[in-house]
């Protein structure tokens, strides 16, 4: 018989025994992610800054897995970094209520990984703006919000 | 204030501002007990999102706020390895005195060199925009700290240096 002074009892908890409610979120495949990277990009190289920016906050994949999120969060520090700062007021004026909620999540997602630490500078901008001309609603919303990246 | 910096402390208080919304809120799990939610983590659904604020990949801060608690950690710039000496031993000469101060913890989290525990009662004793003041200016002043301290230590290191060595002129 198996060290049964050493069998995990919590784990029979009849308060732990349930299965998370499913959330409806975007999921991409790498297929799927492939394509609107490369739609990020062709826009970023065209000098569509504002077509980039709204691509990136359109449907991020909140419920892909860390790898896919990674590539995509690649793909939106790029379209950050491409757009000059006298062009950001302008771009986030156009944005609506939900796309600047997005923005500052994917901005705080961003600030922490490796990549978007070392462009420190360029997303505070960003950050600096967005404030500046929204608020703090985004915050709010970004700290209350189930869906990350 | 140089130009990177101003950014980096605006969007901190921030998010600090959003942050410190906290209300008294007793344990769901131990009765007649008041925990700081962020620190036993054991309620979920009073845990809010962490934010992370970096400005460079050695120089950011991380806001973890709950329901009735906000734990603020600060990775302080460390150039180099004097540097990162002098602010280990800043740091504790802090945190040993972290009585005094009431919202430091006494222990900062891993990958931070000193953490701040704001509490609810924190929050209803102090007004809000001086307790993020004081983060903010705590920031800005540690640096300068930490930069005049390796000034005065070359220069008093050169200094010994020169007293010492002269006798083998």
């Amino acid at each position: 018989m198996e060290d049964w002074r050493r069998i995990d009892v919590d784990q029979y908890d009849p308060d732990l025994q349930y299965e998370p409610d499913p959330i409806d979120v975007p999921a991409y495949s790498a297929q799927q992610l492939d394509s609107l990277v490369t739609e990020i990009r062709s826009s970023v190289s065209r000098g569509d800054a504002l077509g980039a920016i709204k691509l990136c906050v359109a449907q991020p994949p909140y419920g892909s897995d860390s790898a896919i999120k990674t590539t995509y969060l690649q793909a939106v520090l790029n379209a950050f970094i491409s757009v000059r700062q006298s062009e950001i007021p302008n771009i986030v004026k156009s944005l609506d209520m939900d796309e600047t909620d997005t923005l500052v999540k994917l901005l705080y997602s961003l600030m922490s990984i490796k990549e978007g630490q070392k462009s420190g500078g360029v997303l505070l901008g960003w950050f600096d703006k967005v404030v500046e001309i929204v608020g703090e609603r985004p915050i709010v919303s970004y700290v209350n919000s189930s869906l990350t990246l | 204030m140089s130009q990177s910096l101003k950014p980096y402390l605006t969007a901190v208080r921030h998010s600090l501002n959003v942050a410190l919304c906290l209300e008294n809120f007793s344990s769901q799990i131990v009765e007649r007990h008041n925990y700081p939610e962020v620190e036993n983590k054991k309620t979920t659904e009073v845990l809010l999102n962490p934010m992370m604020i970096s400005r460079n990949e050695n120089e950011r801060v991380l806001i973890e706020p709950s329901i009735n608690s906000v734990r603020v950690s600060i990775k302080i710039k460390q150039s180099d390895e004097i540097e990162s000496i002098l602010v280990d031993k800043f740091t504790r000469f802090l945190t040993k005195r972290a009585e005094n101060f009431l919202i430091l913890r006494r222990t900062p989290i891993p990958d931070y060199d000193i953490s701040f525990l704001l509490t609810n009662y924190h929050n209803e004793v102090m007004m809000k925009n001086k307790l993020i003041d004081f983060i903010i200016e705590f920031m800005e002043d540690v640096d300068k700290e930490i930069s005049e301290m390796k000034l005065f230590l070359n220069s008093r290191a050169r200094f010994v240096a020169e007293a010492y060595l002269s006798v083998f002129d």
